[in-house]
């Protein structure tokens, strides 16, 4: 007697059903149930059950794997006629693979760059217990961030005091250092300057010297090794003496090995920590810097014990920045994970700007677009030859072929396509992978054999991908009923229409795809081109930019204008605290009824000639002059926003003051112009002059140059600089300058554009296929047509319609989507292009010409046929 | 001659002595009771099958009985072929384990 509680469980004996082929499965299946109740009997319910799961689970693998190789003969077989079947259909095979080819190497591409992108900072052996400190200040928003990368010197001690789970922390300032060996001399920008715990936390091997002692000293320091080659060459060079800026004799304690590219920092000199002691004594007001919570100049990073649960520290976090000095100050401290810093976005004074998590799901979006319009692009082409098939498919169904072996037949023979396709891919992905690397700028590096994690996930995908675009043909195929087939009665009209119905659908999804990659790419464009060609405000042509990092131009600047001036080329020289395009500070201003918490204005420090110099013009009142001595202290120029701000009807004559000792006055109002990148909307800006006291804030000379001979101009005002300062003479055009505010969106569009046209391509592949075998097939009823009268142009536009009706679905889906995703996109920028209509005409354009240029070929050939021959019977 | 797998060699050995009551379960209980190793449902079934593909089996359906719910069990049985496979194994394993006592022994001592 049975009853139902003594039946194993019926999901497992579904599964058992549903793998073993008809008669046999029975025994087995008994089998299993009669040791179920035995279990059931001895050992109770739960262990009976468990043994029942186990067995199931090690015996499905082993069934499957099987079945596959049981079938070794018919494998050869059908081997045998994937091949026949490449080499009969050459343009199909050519297209199918070349679609997946290109599909996959795209794939591949983004796959490294994805993977590349969040590695970064992974390398750390403690990566996971390593945080950054992050100070937020509510008061200061600098660029729409309130969060910065930089903390007082004090945190350090502070932190490790009150939270026992910290097991290191290390500070790191970073400078730009003129370095001198044996007058082998550069400025190098990557100079970082650290306490000795930075290489505890950090895993960045030494190749020699001694990680423990190596930064204790003061005037230690550490190099790369590229930076070792750099400067000596083959000579070893610890224990050598490095000048830095002309004063400081560094000794080299230690060479690191090259930092990896997936670094969310990257550094060229480690100086120790103690150096900083006696540099900073020179300048520093009262008391030592180390104490000073006003000096926001370093980075500060800490690691946690291993036994410390992060979990808990996180929650401790933010703290105010007020339990620690004894000043009121909104200033709050966070922690942000060494691992999200590269993904994490920007915040204000990142060493490097760091990556976005929206660009890399932007970029899998893309890369699973394009796979699917090439997998899309198999299930067609191979649905739509099904018809050349049928033979084989009768045959084998009569000669005693299973469903199930077809559908195996089928689905093995789309595999060996992807596998194919993968085997080719992966050497285009090796030839391409160069270009790529200057494409994104970064080094990708691609080592198949060498990474098992890579080889796995390739093969993986190119199973996916046979499976996914064999799936459909298969079930398809593997349906036609022999009786049919052999009466000659073709595949039944309904089984046709569904497939045609699933091709369709397919084209039209490609073709959206395709459309919506159009639009983006054409919007993208303008939006750049707007910004390239945007009036900002002041004129940029031909105006030279040159760091001024040097205290010796700063000293001598009064004869080297003089100097310049004197050259008939040079148009016009002046300084500034920062250059037009991107006024970075902003300070207090005070105006007569400034509300308590009125915002920060920025602030551009020039001389008198500025605002000719760059075509700002003014709105209302007067330029600054030389000759009203008071203009130096006491006149302020604003522009249109700062008035709007503050809400003066008329500005000129009021009283303003900018931290300065005595109150100056507004003398004029400029034109808005734009002080940011277009990214955000033009902020509230005072311009002042330059005085002894604001020298040292002057970071640029302008340099105006006429437009001939331009490389003379410039190796004269090397040789001009030179004179005074013991730098390299670095300069560039301010234009130049201009466009590295854009390079992201640039790249973007970059990208973009490649990515549209392998999209594009392999769907036009796609849909001349499909044009060739309808048309194909078509054969006899345009022998029809065309002996009842019809001309080769109305058939052409009767074939022709048909894939242009999918075309036009394609295209309308693609509005919204691509309006939508690119209004998102455009949000990003203050001042923007109206989308407009245009970039739909013209996406619908290229659509509609590459669809029509693509199918005409076919769709022409076929209806110039002579009816005899495709109407003659044998 | 095949080469035939350990698992085989002992499903071909269980069912010899088993007579004529070797079916699926006995097998397998009488496998786990020589070996004392677990294996699935699953890989017994394969290897059965791949020996009757050989011609080392045979099998067939017995009569239903009322223990198994009328079910009828198919049991499997040695062929001619299957009997001299097992022999040739047997007269392989014993060349390759002639002297070995003493050999072993031997080794022992010295070391």
């Amino acid at each position: 007697m049975r009853t139902n509680k003594a039946r194993p469980p019926r999901l497992g004996q579904w599964l058992l059903k549903k793998i073993l082929p008809s008669e046999e499965r029975r025994f087995l299946i008994e089998g299993i149930e009669e040791r179920y109740v035995r279990e059931l009997k001895d050992r109770g319910r739960i262990s009976a059950l468990f043994w029942y799961l186990k067995d199931i689970f090690r015996t499905i693998p082993i069934l499957i794997i099987d079945d596959f190789l049981g079938s070794t003969i018919l494998l050869k077989n059908y081997l045998k006629i994937a091949l026949r079947n490449i080499k009969r259909h050459k343009t199909f095979s050519f297209i199918n693979i070349t679609g997946l080819v290109v599909g996959m190497t795209c794939s591949i591409l983004i796959m490294l760059f994805i993977q590349y992108e969040i590695s970064h900072d992974r390398y750390h052996e403690n990566a996971d217990r390593i945080y950054r400190i992050l100070i937020r200040q509510p008061t200061d928003i600098y660029q729409g961030i309130d969060m910065y990368s930089i903390s007082p010197p004090p945190l350090k001690a502070a932190l490790m005091n009150d939270f026992p789970e910290i097991q290191n922390a290390a500070r790191i300032l970073r400078t730009e250092g003129l370095i001198n060996y044996k007058n082998n001399r550069y400025l190098e920008s990557r100079f970082f300057t650290v306490d000795p715990e930075f290489l505890k936390i950090f895993t960045f091997p030494l190749t020699a010297g001694d990680p423990e002692t190596a930064l204790n000293e003061p005037f230690s320091i550490l190099l790369t090794e590229e930076m070792a080659e750099k400067y000596f060459g083959n000579e070893d060079p610890i224990g050598k003496i490095l000048t830095i800026d002309n004063t400081y004799d560094y000794q080299i304690t230690g060479v690191l090995r090259n930092i990896p590219g997936n670094s969310h920092f990257k550094f060229d000199f480690l100086g120790s920590f103690s150096s900083l002691y006696p540099i900073f004594s020179k300048w520093h007001r009262g008391g030592s810097f180390s104490e000073d919570w006003d000096m926001y100049s370093f980075k500060t990073y800490i690691q946690l014990h291993r036994s410390s649960d992060t979990g808990e520290f996180n929650s401790k976090f933010p703290v105010r920045l007020e339990k620690y000095r004894n000043r009121p100050t909104n200033d709050e401290i966070y922690i942000q994970p060494l691992t999200h810093i590269h993904l994490g976005g920007n915040v204000n004074d990142e060493i490097e700007a760091n990556s976005d998590i929206r660009y890399v799901y932007f970029f899998s979006a893309i890369a699973l677009l394009i796979m699917l319009v090439a997998c899309f692009n198999y299930m067609n082409l191979s649905t739509a030859s099904a018809v050349q098939r049928m033979k084989e498919v009768g045959i084998r169904k009569v000669a005693g072929a299973s469903r199930r072996n077809l559908i195996h037949q089928f689905l093995g023979e789309s595999l060996l396509f992807a596998f194919m396709a993968l085997f080719f891919s992966l050497w285009l992905v090796k030839l391409l992978l160069p270009a790529f690397n200057s494409l994104i700028e970064k080094e990708l590096s691609f080592q198949v054999f060498n990474n098992i994690k890579i080889f796995l996930s390739l093969l993986g995908i190119s199973v996916l991908v046979g499976m996914l675009s064999g799936s459909y043909p298969a079930l398809f195929l593997s349906s036609f009923l022999p009786v049919n087939i052999i009466k000659g009665k073709l595949i039944s009209r309904k089984s046709l229409n569904k497939s045609s119905g699933l091709r369709n659908t397919l084209v039209v999804a490609q073709f959206a795809i395709s459309t919506v990659l159009v639009i983006c790419t054409i919007i993208i464009f303008n939006q750049l081109q707007y910004i390239r060609t945007k009036e900002l405000g002041f004129k940029k042509e031909y105006v030279v930019t040159v760091p001024m990092q040097d205290e010796n131009l700063k000293k001598n600047y009064g004869p080297l204008k003089h100097e310049l001036n004197q050259y008939s080329k040079i148009v016009d020289v002046t300084v500034s605290n920062f250059l037009p395009f991107s006024v970075e500070n902003s300070q207090a201003v005070d105006w007569d009824g400034r509300p308590e918490d009125g915002p920060d204005f920025r602030c551009l420090c020039v001389e008198p000639n500025f605002l000719d110099f760059y075509g700002i013009e003014l709105a209302e009142g007067r330029n600054f002059s030389k000759e009203i001595l008071t203009d130096v202290e006491q006149a302020y120029i604003l522009n249109e926003s700062a008035v709007r701000l503050i809400g003066w009807e008329d500005a000129i004559g009021k009283r303003f003051n900018c931290q300065r000792n005595v109150d100056g006055q507004v003398v004029g109002v400029v034109y808005n112009f734009h002080c940011h990148s277009l990214h955000r909307q033009i902020e509230p800006l005072v311009i002042f002059l330059l005085d002894d006291s604001l020298w040292w804030d002057v970071r640029y000379f302008s340099i105006k140059i006429n437009s001939e001979d331009i490389f003379e101009t410039l190796a004269l005002m090397e040789e001009k600089f030179k004179k005074f300062s013991p730098y390299p003479f670095s300069y560039s055009f301010l234009d130049e300058r201009i466009d590295m505010l854009y390079r992201r969106e640039q790249k973007l569009g970059q990208n973009f554009e490649y990515f549209t046209f392998v999209a594009i391509f392999i769907a036009c592949l796609g849909l001349f296929g499909i044009a060739s075998l309808t048309s194909g097939q078509r054969t006899k009823e345009i022998g029809i047509r065309k002996t009842l009268g019809a001309s080769v142009s109305s058939i052409s536009v009767l074939l022709t319609k048909e894939f242009m009706k999918l075309t036009s679905i394609g295209i309308i889906i693609a509005f919204p989507v691509s309006y939508f995703a690119m209004h998102q996109w455009l949000n990003n920028f203050a001042y923007r292009v109206d989308i407009g209509w245009i970039p739909f005409i013209g996406a619908v354009l290229i659509i509609v010409l590459l669809s029509l240029g693509t199918v005409f070929s076919q769709v022409f050939k076929a209806a110039r046929a002579n009816p005899v021959d495709s109407l003659r019977y044998e | 001659m095949r080469i035939l797998t350990k698992l085989e060699e002992s499903v071909l050995l269980t069912i010899l002595k088993l007579k004529n009551n070797a079916y699926i379960v006995s097998i397998k209980d009488q496998l786990e009771r020589f070996t004392s190793k677990n294996m699935s449902f699953g890989a017994l079934y394969v290897a059965l099958n791949r020996l009757i593909k050989y011609g080392y089996l045979e099998s067939h359906i017995g009569e239903s009985s009322s223990l198994r719910g009328g079910r009828a069990k198919k049991y499997y049985k040695l062929t001619k072929n299957g009997v001299f496979a097992l022999k040739d194994i047997r007269q392989q394993q014993n060349l390759m384990w002639k002297g070995f006592e003493n050999l072993a022994d031997e080794l022992l001592e010295g070391q």
